[in-house]
């Protein structure tokens, strides 16, 4: 269906309004079982302002477990985006292959499934005995995520979708190179981009959950993992934030606007 | 005979352990060139099977179907259809659209253009060649499909359903549009609806369909010149007859489809 762009962008004043009491209802909730925590467990549970103080703290540049905050957050962006470079470098090939071709899409198909039921963190023995303690093995768990979710996307959407289109164009006399340059290839791109932002969010989850198994020793997950420890709840929360904080930015913000242009570019409107 | 459909049989077989499903059993019509022909049946009777098997889509399972008397055994651009859903290549302008079968025809780069141009006015879109098709109506999406299929200049022009999704004030226009493409080109024109008004407004001929397995059910030559007004009585007397034949048609279906 067609989306009217201009309405896109001028969401009502009542809509923001409702946006700002989601969070403040999450922010309510949030106090509301801190304080019931504190009183019937009688454990201090981080509260939104303590996290906050704790924020700017960590921010103005006190170091968490010896390493500066943005030096967490840089290496957990820097593992997601080579584990996600690396698994669309491969799996949007992958992906078009396996969707023009049925002998293909047969032969390669089950093993992508049967690597999607596992998740990403379940990879920790083969990511070690491959590769070892460190950023590596984070990196490939990161991949196996991504790279599925691509592949899979990509395939089954291509097939779908370039079907009508490549029937019209086998009507219409074209040959089999212009059939996948200009029509099956330009018809992929929306399930393509589905499967980069599916991609996108697995891998950002799953880089959480490496680190904290992978033995990184920097980074969101690791930050938080380390909590246990260092009992330091307050500074997991503030990661929780930016896990989150950071998450929604390159997701909902960022990749929504570049995924408009592509869809825009291509004439295909229809954003999911 | 210009096209020949002769004891055509199609089973459909989904997966081993499935029944297979008859989707047209032994069905033999014969088209003149130059002929509007309809086919009109109940939703879900077969009669998009028949289509994209004359378009060559499908195979039949038996039979077969020659135009000019040879074998047809694939898609190609003697046959040109328009389909029911929407299929302008959204990442190409309409005149792209239209240049993109003409590239295959082997003329030169002023040919194709003048061709295109020529096409796209026959249908009244001169003034939207640079749109892409997001931007068009319902109805201008329809003509700029027209007009890519007859630009290829078919011997055979297949319409399925070609109106279903269009509203019907624009459906009257472009049955017009239709009706006068067809008187000017005089292209053999087999068009699939179920849509009585539509087959009442366009045929020479209507071909009434059984409910599946498709089979030819009636025959109905139509002499009226056209334009038709459909408010006629003679219009209304056959109209009558063909909603009883298609309502035979539902209720077939329906009895066939109770389980047990």
């Amino acid at each position: 269906m067609e989306v009217n762009l201009s309405s896109f962008r001028r969401i009502s004043l009542s809509r923001k309004t409702r946006l700002i009491a989601s969070l403040l209802i999450l922010f309510l909730a949030w106090e509301a079982i801190a304080v019931f925590v504190e009183v019937f467990r009688n454990v201090p549970f981080p509260t939104p302002l303590e996290t906050f103080t704790r924020l700017v703290d960590l921010i103005t540049g006190e170091p968490l477990y010896g390493i500066p905050i943005y030096k967490h957050l840089v290496d957990s962006v820097s593992r997601w985006i080579l584990g996600f470079g690396l698994a669309v470098a491969v799996g949007i090939p992958l992906g078009i292959l396996l969707g023009y071709s049925t002998a293909m899409w047969d032969l390669f198909m089950p093993i992508i499934y049967v690597i999607q039921t596992i998740p990403g963190p379940a990879w920790i023995a083969v990511a070690l005995m491959l590769f070892g303690l460190g950023n590596a093995p984070a990196v490939f768990m990161i991949f196996i995520v991504v790279f599925h979710a691509v592949v899979i996307t990509t395939a089954s959407g291509a097939r779908g979708i370039s079907r009508r289109y490549v029937n019209a164009a086998k009507m219409l006399g074209a040959d089999s190179a212009t059939i996948f340059f200009k029509v099956f290839l330009p018809a992929a791109t929306l399930p393509i981009v589905s499967g980069l932002r599916i991609g996108l969010g697995n891998g950002w989850r799953v880089m959480v959950a490496a680190e904290m198994i992978a033995g990184t020793a920097s980074g969101l997950g690791y930050s938080i993992i380390e909590s246990r420890w260092s009992l330091d709840f307050t500074s997991a929360f503030v990661c929780m934030l930016l896990v989150s904080a950071f998450g929604l930015l390159t997701q909902r913000v960022i990749f929504a606007k570049i995924e408009r242009r592509i869809m825009r570019r291509v004439g295909l409107m229809e954003v999911s | 005979m210009f096209l020949e459909v002769q004891n055509v049989t199609k089973v459909f077989r989904s997966s081993e352990n499935e029944k297979p499903i008859v989707a047209v059993k032994d069905l033999s019509l014969s088209v003149p060139r130059g002929e509007f022909l309809c086919i009109l049946g109940p939703i879900g009777c077969g009669k998009s099977t028949l289509l994209n098997m004359i378009a060559g889509f499908e195979r039949p399972t038996k039979g077969r179907i020659l135009l000019e008397g040879k074998p047809i055994t694939g898609p190609g651009p003697d046959r040109v259809m328009v389909f029911q859903e929407e299929t302008l290549f959204p990442w190409m302008t309409v005149l792209e659209n239209i240049r993109f079968g003409l590239r295959f025809k082997g003329l030169s780069e002023e040919e194709t253009e003048e061709e295109a141009r020529r096409y796209l006015s026959l249908v009244g879109l001169e003034k939207f060649g640079d749109f892409r098709p997001h931007e068009l109506s319902g109805g201008m999406k329809r003509k700029a499909e027209l007009a890519r299929a007859l630009a290829l200049n078919p011997k055979l022009l297949l319409m399925d359903e070609p109106l279903s999704s269009i509203d019907a004030i624009s459906k009257m226009s472009l049955l017009q549009e239709i009706l006068s493409i067809w008187e000017k080109s005089r292209k053999t024109i087999v068009y699939v609806t179920h849509n009585i008004d539509e087959a009442l407004f366009l045929a020479d001929r209507i071909i009434v369909l059984t409910a599946r397995p498709a089979q030819v059910k009636r025959e109905v030559v139509i002499h009226n010149p056209k334009p038709r007004d459909l408010l006629g009585s003679e219009m209304i007397d056959l109209k009558r007859q063909l909603i009883e034949e298609l309502a035979q048609s539902h209720a077939l279906e329906e009895h066939v489809s109770i389980p047990g």
